[in-house]
């Protein structure tokens, strides 16, 4: 009995060496692929959850009474009127756009094709700051493109697999943009820091010259520059409440607090580039 | 019986003992000197071992800003952007390429050359990057070919990929290229940044980048170290408050592994920014001094009177320091050099004073009892002395004229006439007391070191020739040999505007500068006032109706003295505009003195080409100012 456990104790170490000299010894395209099929395996159980959740939800609100229904129904209405309202005011908006760019020669601004997609998975904690959304190069998702919400900026498509995709969040450490902040034209860059202990993610703004001043009574805006192309202009990052000055005299480094509601998010936007898009 | 014999001999056998001595003391020496090395040389060892696997990376800090009086940046800090890598970040792609390259030589079966495989490796991960940086920012930048000297000397240092990014281009850069994937950074120095670009250039100054001078507290004074080129002030105030303005250096050592490659950074040192500057320049009178200036060589001193401060000193021609950056080229430096343009014309240029000395040669008069506010002589167009004929600049002659009409019309044959009566002695002597014979002693470095000149019989003799009549004639009328500086010129306007002997001229700015005479080194000029008021009401109508009415600034009581002074430049005589002023007369604040030179026989005089000059500085100064009484 006891060379019995032995011996299969000794297989096991031997199968798991065996992998270990297979992972060093296999050329770097299989390993790529092994990990694609293996992300796009496990897609589903990403997404099942997630549906699950949607139709859990759904049954909630649907064993509500008929006057709750009723109502939410009217302020539905109403909100969808008010929604309307706003779309026939950004339509006029656009065609004034449009005129100008025509008049002064200006290359178009609606330069990204959306997609909302909704959130998968979430991983925020002091390794990740990611999300996982339910659309990936089947629906057209680029690698690179800006993700944002009604908030703000999101993060940045780090990975796409065939139906998901996986956003590098703002407050991710590898997270780096450049921005501006509201009302000056400077470009200064941004770069999350992850998460703070017992706190939501926050990111550290740099380069910022020694003329900028934020405090806690005034803070600054920090907004999206669309200098490198990736993001549209003046979405908002983050507030900025104090800045300091570097060793080196010239550039201040300060704290830029995230929106809270990136750690809530049910539903995002990506803007793919209109010449990814194309090329694709 | 024999073999036990045999075996007890053996026992005793003396010889096998001295070969046991042989070993053992052979064992006691190695002991000896493994407890040597190990226990007595464990410091040398221990330090030995310390400078092969650690390095030293000084880091300078930045300098100090330079604000004119009224908080305006003159000097300050540029960021410049540069794409960098380290080629810590780099050494596995290194790596993979040479391998990748390895295996190529293997099946084309080529010889080995380790040399030429790392050195191809180490080309084609860079062009990698700089290829990367190409696509993101759609240029065509190259690799400098100068990469592998730079790997085997500053291994440790960034190498610049692409120089002096735009600021877009920085942002850009730091947007696209991935935080966790790529070994290039963008490395931010800084360049000296001069807004004004060529204005005030002398008195400012330049910098130029040199290896730092490590500060002896930085630890790791023995270990192999790299620096970044700090910056050193080599002229104006930033080279005299290089103390100042220098950023305290920084340093962090690191251990490296066997390669070179950093491994672990063990002790750091920030660097900081030197501390600003507030000089005493305005830089708004700079400029409206530096437009009206001519297209010619010549300077310009402006000076607060109660406190000695340079408001303005303008040196033409001037450069524009910004060129500097990153490298002072040769074709640069000549053309500066050419054009005459390194030298501080105000405090280092050398000019006969003119008929701006006049006003000493007044003082001395006065002093010595030679000359009174009544005292008279008669100009006919020249003064005789000897068998030589000394002119006046009015060559039909003044006629009869008193010290104040003398000094409003500039007659120098009034000056002749009581100069020798008087002799040299006093008006060196009051020359000297006024500060005219030694350095200013102002902070800048660029002070004329060959000394100005105050002739008297003594310093003609060490020249070799003897003091005649003729010699007090013409420094009577501030020629001859004596030499001033601008700078030494406006003290002088200064000292007098306050009926004093010295000004202690400063280029800092000091709200809470002590500016008594015991300050400035100075006493009370020891003249009657009848005779100081007579001077100072020539110059007032010189200014009025004499030969500075071109300086005349409505509403401001001005008192100033031309002077047309005469040199001989490669045989051609040619002409030095002069002129020193103050005002308000009543309450003089600013003192000034202005020197043009010209570049054809009698192209420039006193008051037509140092007055507009001097007009536009006051005009400037007053300009919204309350004149007080």
């Amino acid at each position: 009995m006891a060379s019995s456990h032995k011996n299969t104790a000794r297989l096991n170490i031997g199968i798991f060496i065996a992998i270990l000299a297979l992972c060093l010894v296999v050329p770097s395209g299989v390993k790529n692929f092994v990990s694609d099929m293996f992300g796009e395996f496990r897609a589903p159980f990403d997404i099942l959850p997630s549906h699950l959740r949607d139709l859990q939800k759904y049954w909630s609100l649907s064993s509500r009474s008929k006057r709750d229904l009723i109502e939410a129904g009217r302020d539905l209405a109403r909100l969808n009127a008010a929604l309307e309202l706003r779309v026939l005011e950004n339509e006029t908006l656009r065609s004034r756009i449009k005129r100008y760019e025509d008049m002064f020669s200006i290359p178009p601004t609606g330069m990204y094709k959306q997609h909302i997609a909704r959130v998968a998975r979430r991983d925020l904690n002091a390794w990740w700051q990611q999300l996982v959304i339910r659309k990936g190069s089947i629906d057209g998702i680029k690698e690179g493109s800006a993700v944002i919400y009604g908030g703000g900026v999101v993060g940045r498509i780090k990975e796409v697999g065939l139906f998901t995709s996986v956003v590098e969040l703002v407050s991710s450490r590898n997270f780096r943009m450049a921005a501006v902040f509201e009302g000056d034209d400077r470009p200064v860059i941004y770069q999350g820091v992850g998460q703070v202990s017992f706190g939501s993610g926050c990111g550290e703004v740099t380069d910022v010259y020694s003329d900028m001043t934020a405090s806690v009574s005034k803070p600054r805006k920090l907004m999206t520059s669309s200098i490198a192309g990736v993001f549209p202009e003046g979405l908002p990052i983050g507030t900025v409440s104090s800045l300091n000055l570097n060793y080196d005299g010239i550039f201040k480094t300060g704290r830029v607090d995230l929106s809270t509601n990136l750690s809530a998010l049910n539903e995002v936007l990506v803007l793919v580039p209109i010449e990814a898009e194309q090329k694709k | 019986m024999a073999e036990k014999k045999f075996e007890s001999d053996a026992k005793r056998n003396e010889r096998l003992y001295v070969l046991y001595y042989i070993f053992g003391a052979m064992f006691v020496v190695l002991l000896g000197a493994l407890a040597y090395r190990h226990i007595f040389m464990y410091g040398y060892y221990q330090k030995k071992g310390l400078l092969q696997t650690q390095r030293r990376i000084i880091q300078p800090g930045a300098r100090g800003d330079i604000y004119d009086r009224n908080g305006r940046l003159i000097v300050g800090n540029r960021p410049v952007f540069d794409a960098v890598v380290y080629f810590n970040d780099a050494r596995f792609d290194f790596r993979r390429e040479y391998a990748r390259l390895n295996k190529l030589r293997k099946q084309n079966k080529e010889p080995f050359d380790y040399a030429k495989l790392a050195i191809a490796a180490r080309t084609n991960v860079l062009q990698s990057y700089i290829d990367e940086i190409n696509s993101i920012l759609k240029t065509d930048f190259v690799l400098d070919a100068d990469f592998n000297r730079h790997f085997s000397g500053r291994q440790l240092m960034p190498l610049p990929l692409v120089k002096n990014l735009s600021i877009s281009q920085h942002a850009i850069l730091a947007e696209k290229l991935r935080v966790d994937n790529s070994a290039v950074q963008i490395y931010t120095d800084t360049y000296r940044y001069y807004p004004y670009a060529d204005r005030a250039a002398h008195a400012v100054g330049y910098i130029r980048p040199e290896i730092e001078q490590v500060d002896p507290d930085i630890p790791g004074d023995d270990l192999r170290t790299f620096s970044f080129l700090g910056k050193i002030g080599k002229s104006g105030v930033e080279k005299a408050f290089e103390d100042r303005l220098a950023g305290e250096t920084g340093a962090e050592i690191w251990v490296v592994d066997h390669n070179g490659f950093t491994f672990e950074k063990i002790e750091s040192k920030p660097p900081r920014k030197g501390r600003d500057l507030q000089v005493s320049l305005e830089m708004e009178l700079q400029g409206a001094i530096e437009d009206a200036f001519p297209n010619r060589k010549g300077a310009a001193v402006a000076l607060d009177v109660k406190t000695g401060e340079i408001l303005a000193m303008v040196s033409r021609p001037s450069y524009d320091p910004n060129m500097f950056f990153p490298t002072m080229t040769h074709a640069i430096y000549n053309d500066i050099r050419d054009r005459g343009a390194w030298l501080n014309r105000a405090t280092q240029g050398l000019y006969p004073p003119g008929s701006t000395f006049k006003v000493i040669t007044a003082l001395a008069g006065i002093k010595s009892g030679v000359i009174g506010p009544d005292t008279v002589s008669y100009c006919d167009g020249y003064y005789q002395v000897g068998s030589r004929k000394f002119p006046c600049h009015n060559r039909y002659g003044h006629g009869e004229v008193n010290l104040q009409q003398a000094i409003e019309k500039s007659c120098n044959v009034f000056f002749y006439e009581h100069g020798q009566k008087m002799g040299i002695g006093p008006i060196a002597k009051t020359a000297k007391e006024m500060g005219l014979d030694s350095p200013t002693g102002i902070e800048l470095h660029e002070e004329s070191t060959r000394l100005t000149i105050v002739p008297t019989p003594e310093f003609k003799r060490k020249h070799g020739s003897g003091w005649s009549r003729g010699d007090t004639a013409n420094v009577s009328i501030g020629q001859g040999d004596l030499r001033q500086t601008p700078l030494q010129m406006a003290c002088f306007a200064a000292s007098f505007a306050r009926g004093e002997t010295r000004t202690k001229p400063s280029i800092l700015h000091d709200t809470m500068r002590k500016t008594d005479m015991k300050y400035h080194g100075a006493k009370k000029l020891d003249i009657p006032k009848s005779g100081y008021d007579a001077i100072i009401e020539g110059m007032v109508k010189a200014v009025e109706s004499g030969t500075c009415r071109r300086a005349a600034v409505e509403g401001v009581k001005i008192a100033a003295k031309s002077g047309t002074a005469q040199v001989m430049v490669k045989g051609r005589k040619l002409t030095l505009a002069w002129m020193i002023a103050f005002a308000p007369v009543e309450n003089p604040e600013i003192a000034a003195a202005v020197i043009v030179e010209g570049e054809e026989p009698g192209d420039a005089s006193g008051g037509a080409t140092a007055g507009p000059i001097m007009k536009e500085m006051f005009a400037e100064y007053f300009k919204g100012r309350q004149i007080a009484q």
